[in-house]
C-alpha cells in the first residue's frame, strides 16, 4: 500500500506500460490498434489534467481533504489543495480506459492498476470515495471522448503515426 | 519537510530513464526488433530489461521517503503541489532520453547486422528487424524517402 500510494509508483508504471504498448506488440495489425491507443490515452489524460489545471473543477467543491493536519501521515503527507474529485484517479483511469480501447488484456491490467491506486488514496485519508468515484468518471469519459474525436478526425493519428513510421520509431 | 522542486526532478529522471531504457529492451526482444536489441539473445534483452527497471525503482525508493515528504514549487508564496501531470511531464523527458540512448547504442552495437543495400527499407518499426536505427534512417535519405 505504501508503493502504491505515493505520487510515483504508479503513475510511472502507467508511463512505462505506454512505451511497451508502443513498441511491444509482434502483429502490424496489433501495432497500429496499441499505438492508435497509446495516442489517445496520451490525449485522454492530458485533457483529463486540463480539466483540473486549466479549467480548475477542483475549485468549484470547496472540499477540504480527509486527512486532517494533525492527522498521522504515515503513508502520504496533508495535501492542502481541494479533494474532489481526484485528479490522479482521473489520470488513471483516463490512461486504462484508452488503452483499453485499442488492447483489451493491457487494458484491464490497468484498469487494475488504476483501481488500486483510487483504493489507495481513500485508504490513506487523502480523498474520500466519492472524490475517486468523480474522479474516475471524468477520466474515463475524458479517453471515451478523445476516441470519438479521433475517429471523427482520423487524419491527425493516422499522420502522426505515419509520421512516426516515416522514421521507423511506429 | 517539503523538498525542493528540482532536487526531486533530478531525482525522479534517473527512474525515469534507466526504467524506459528497461522496457525498451524487453519490448524490442518481444517484437523481434533485433536492430534496437543491445544483445543477440532476447532473453539477455529481457533480463537486461528486469535488471534497468528493477534498479531504477529500489534506487529511487532507496534514496529518499517518497511518501510523507510533499514535493512542492512555491509560486508567488503559495506552495503548490507536484502533481501527477509534472510527474508525467518529467517522465516523459526521461523516457525521450532513453529512446534516443537506445537507438544510439543499438545502431553502434549492430552496426554489421545488415549488409545488403539492394531491397527496399520496410515500412516503420519493421524495418528495425533487419537493420539499425541509423542504417534505417540513412538508408531512407538515400533512396530520397
Amino acid at each position: 500500500m505504501q508503493l502504491i500510494v505515493d505520487d510515483w509508483f504508479v503513475i510511472t508504471c502507467l508511463s512505462l506500460s505506454m512505451i511497451a504498448i508502443w513498441f511491444g506488440a509482434r502483429s502490424l495489425r496489433q501495432r497500429e490498434r496499441n499505438q492508435i491507443a497509446v495516442w489517445t490515452a496520451a490525449w485522454g489524460v492530458g485533457i483529463s489534467s486540463l480539466w483540473f489545471h486549466l479549467f480548475r473543477i477542483n475549485h468549484i467543491f470547496d472540499r477540504a481533504r480527509p486527512l486532517a493536519e494533525d492527522a498521522a501521515t504515515l503513508l502520504t503527507y496533508v495535501r492542502t489543495d481541494q479533494s474532489f474529485p481526484s485528479e490522479a484517479t482521473a489520470v488513471g483511469f483516463a490512461f486504462a480506459t484508452a488503452i483499453w480501447i485499442g488492447n483489451r488484456r493491457a487494458g484491464i491490467a490497468l484498469g487494475f492498476l488504476a483501481f488500486l491506486w483510487a483504493f489507495s488514496r481513500v485508504y490513506c485519508g487523502a480523498h474520500y470515495p466519492a472524490d475517486v468515484v468523480a474522479g474516475a468518471l471524468i477520466g474515463i469519459l475524458t479517453s471515451f471522448l478523445m476516441y470519438f474525436i479521433w475517429r471523427i478526425l482520423k487524419f491527425a493519428p493516422n499522420s502522426f503515426i505515419r509520421l512516426m513510421q516515416w522514421v521507423h520509431l511506429a | 519537510m517539503a523538498s525542493a522542486f528540482g532536487e526531486y526532478i533530478w531525482q525522479y529522471l534517473p527512474l525515469a530513464f534507466f526504467a524506459s531504457l528497461g522496457v525498451l529492451q524487453i519490448g524490442a526482444a518481444r517484437a523481434d526488433l533485433r536492430g534496437v536489441t543491445f544483445f543477440k539473445k532476447p532473453s539477455l534483452c529481457y533480463v537486461f530489461g528486469a535488471l534497468a527497471i528493477a534498479g531504477a525503482f529500489i534506487w529511487f525508493y532507496a534514496t529518499g521517503d517518497r511518501n510523507t515528504e510533499p514535493l512542492v514549487r512555491i509560486d508567488d508564496g503559495v506552495k503548490v503541489f507536484f502533481g501527477e501531470t509534472e510527474t508525467f511531464a518529467t517522465f516523459m523527458t526521461g523516457a525521450i532520453g532513453a529512446l534516443v540512448v537506445t537507438l544510439l547504442v543499438s545502431s553502434i552495437v549492430n552496426a554489421k547486422m545488415s549488409s545488403s543495400t539492394d531491397n527496399g527499407v520496410p515500412r516503420g518499426l519493421d524495418a528495425l528487424k533487419e537493420m539499425t536505427f541509423f542504417q534505417a534512417i540513412t538508408r531512407r535519405f538515400r533512396k530520397g524517402g
